[in-house]
């Protein structure tokens, strides 16, 4: 293994497992306030020393994970063995699944049953993904732009060209200049970006709205919506870097790492900021920690006449490790994570099960197809 | 439709079963003048995911309201709100609502909630109610269409 591989590959699976720790570190901060370690609680019971106990103990095991998978990371690296590398991000993404486990063990203790109020509004749904028809479509035309690029370049593409490296950094699998092998990455792109597409589509039409009372502007779920087509964007653009390699060549291994990097921090970032902002709105009002601004009157109207927990309308016992939701009686494909930000799928319903098995098979079908001769 | 979007309130931990509840909260809603003739409702899958229940359930609500003479059901439509014609009086009507509602007084006082305090909400409730934009009488119409 090259130095400077090294260095880059060191920097970068650091730089990695230092992320998704920080997350790690974060979540319990960033889901509702009755809601913790996927436990429906009394909002006060954040305050307790009870839970700061629990919060303590998992924070802890977060970064003893981490500090295994560092270890881990510095012994593949310097003795070229990158199945440690792999081993440690592995580590530290169990160690903090665990550390979940183990807190939400100490949490269910204090569950208290949440209030089985539901509020809808009865207003028309925004029945339009954010940026409409175009913004949507700005990803795809972005992957067809490279795709015609590279047509009208067809000659200065090398006949036979590199799409794998070692761990030494060295090429060690090729394509021809074929369609399949030039228009190959873009396809598996398009094909990864219709399958979020659809997954946004989805949330639009068939996930509770976190505020009953808007007018879907301002919620989460809108919020969230952006997110992903920022996303989008991004992997458009990632791909297109990766497809137009053919012509402009190995960019060199810190450029690879350095824009990966990049997009990795800036899903990051974002997904972070989607919590942030109703960070500070706790800030300005101690008993709203939602991700809507509006919260604090639905969970008012939930919870006025039963002081009870208004939680996120899903009960407690649907969740399977706090992580994983089958409830058949829920008419909602897509509910918010408890611990994590985002949606995850009912597995209740059966289409969930259909969607999961394509977002599995269709882009896994696409790469066979640009990979197996 | 009014210019702040009517809100459906239901308590699944209550004894009533939810679509009655669904039933009860729209036709108060219907009442109280929430929406006008020709007025789209949620359609059925997206007041089922809002409110956490079955699709079934928020169904048969609609059908129950559509057999009142609320709501048009159409295949692909979803739920318009119809002009529903006020019917006379059934016999006995009125005790029953007398009956009803000195039950109802009696539960909220049984829990502590003042008389004052009822009769004040009374008061309001009454004002929200039945000095709504006046019922259309006639026969079942839709908006848009001459009277």
């Amino acid at each position: 293994m090259s130095a400077q591989f090294e260095i880059t590959f060191g920097i970068f699976s650091a730089a990695i497992a230092a992320m998704v720790a920080m997350l790690f570190h974060k979540i319990p901060e960033w889901t509702r306030p009755d809601i913790f370690f996927s436990v429906t609680v009394l909002p006060a019971f954040r305050e307790t020393p009870e839970a700061k106990k629990i919060l303590r103990a998992y924070r802890a095991q977060v970064w003893l994970a981490a500090a295994f998978s560092a270890a881990a990371i510095v012994f593949g690296v310097n003795t070229s063995l990158t199945l440690f590398v792999a081993l440690g991000e592995l580590v530290l993404v169990a160690g903090s699944l665990a550390a979940f486990l183990a807190a939400r063990k100490g949490v269910l203790p204090h569950a208290v049953p949440a209030s089985g109020v539901r509020v809808a509004s009865l207003a028309p749904r925004p029945a339009h993904l954010p940026g409409g028809l175009i913004g949507q479509a700005g990803p795809f035309a972005i992957l067809f732009a490279i795709a015609i690029w590279l047509r009208a370049h067809w000659t200065a593409i090398p006949e036979r060209f590199p799409v794998h490296w070692d761990a030494s950094g060295h090429a060690n699998g090729w394509a021809t200049r074929s369609a399949r092998g030039v228009y190959g990455p873009l396809l598996i792109a398009g094909s990864v970006l219709a399958m979020l597409t659809l997954m946004a589509y989805g949330i639009l039409t068939s996930s509770r709205r976190v505020a009953a009372d808007t007018d879907g502007k301002h919620d989460f779920m809108h919020r969230m919506l952006t997110a992903l087509l920022v996303i989008e964007y991004g992997m458009a653009l990632l791909f297109a870097f990766v497809g137009a390699l053919p012509i402009i060549g190995q960019p060199g291994i810190a450029l690879t790492f350095g824009v990966t990097l990049v997009f990795v921090a800036g899903v990051f970032v974002l997904v972070a900021s989607l919590r942030r902002n109703s960070s500070s709105i706790a800030s300005r009002a101690p008993h709203v920690q939602s991700a809507a601004e509006s919260y604090a009157e639905i969970h008012h109207l939930a919870s006025a006449s039963d002081h009870q927990p208004a939680g996120d309308g899903t009960p407690d016992g649907n969740w399977k490790w706090g992580v994983i939701y089958y409830n058949p009686d829920d008419a909602a494909l897509f509910v918010e994570k408890r611990f994590g930000i985002g949606y995850t799928m009912n597995l209740g319903r059966p289409v969930a099960w259909i969607i999961l098995a394509a977002m599995l098979v269709v882009p896994l079908a696409f790469a066979a197809i640009v990979v197996l001769k | 439709m009014a210019k702040s979007a009517p809100i459906l309130r239901i308590d699944l931990a209550a004894a009533t079963p939810a679509y009655e509840q669904i039933v009860s909260g729209l036709r108060a809603i219907l009442v109280a003048g929430g929406f006008e003739p020709g007025d789209q409702l949620p359609t059925v899958r997206q007041l089922a995911v809002d409110l956490s229940v079955h699709h079934n359930t928020v169904a048969e609500a609609y059908r129950m309201l559509a057999a009142e003479g609320w709501l048009e059901l159409k295949r692909g439509r979803g739920a318009t709100v119809l002009g529903r014609t006020t019917p006379e009086p059934e016999s006995g009507s009125r005790e029953k609502f007398s009956r009803s509602l000195r039950e109802l007084v009696a539960k909220a006082m049984a829990d502590g909630v003042p008389g004052s305090a009822i009769t004040s909400l009374m008061t309001n409730h009454m004002k929200e109610v039945i000095e709504r934009p006046a019922m259309k009488s006639g026969t079942a119409e839709r908006k848009g269409d001459k009277r």
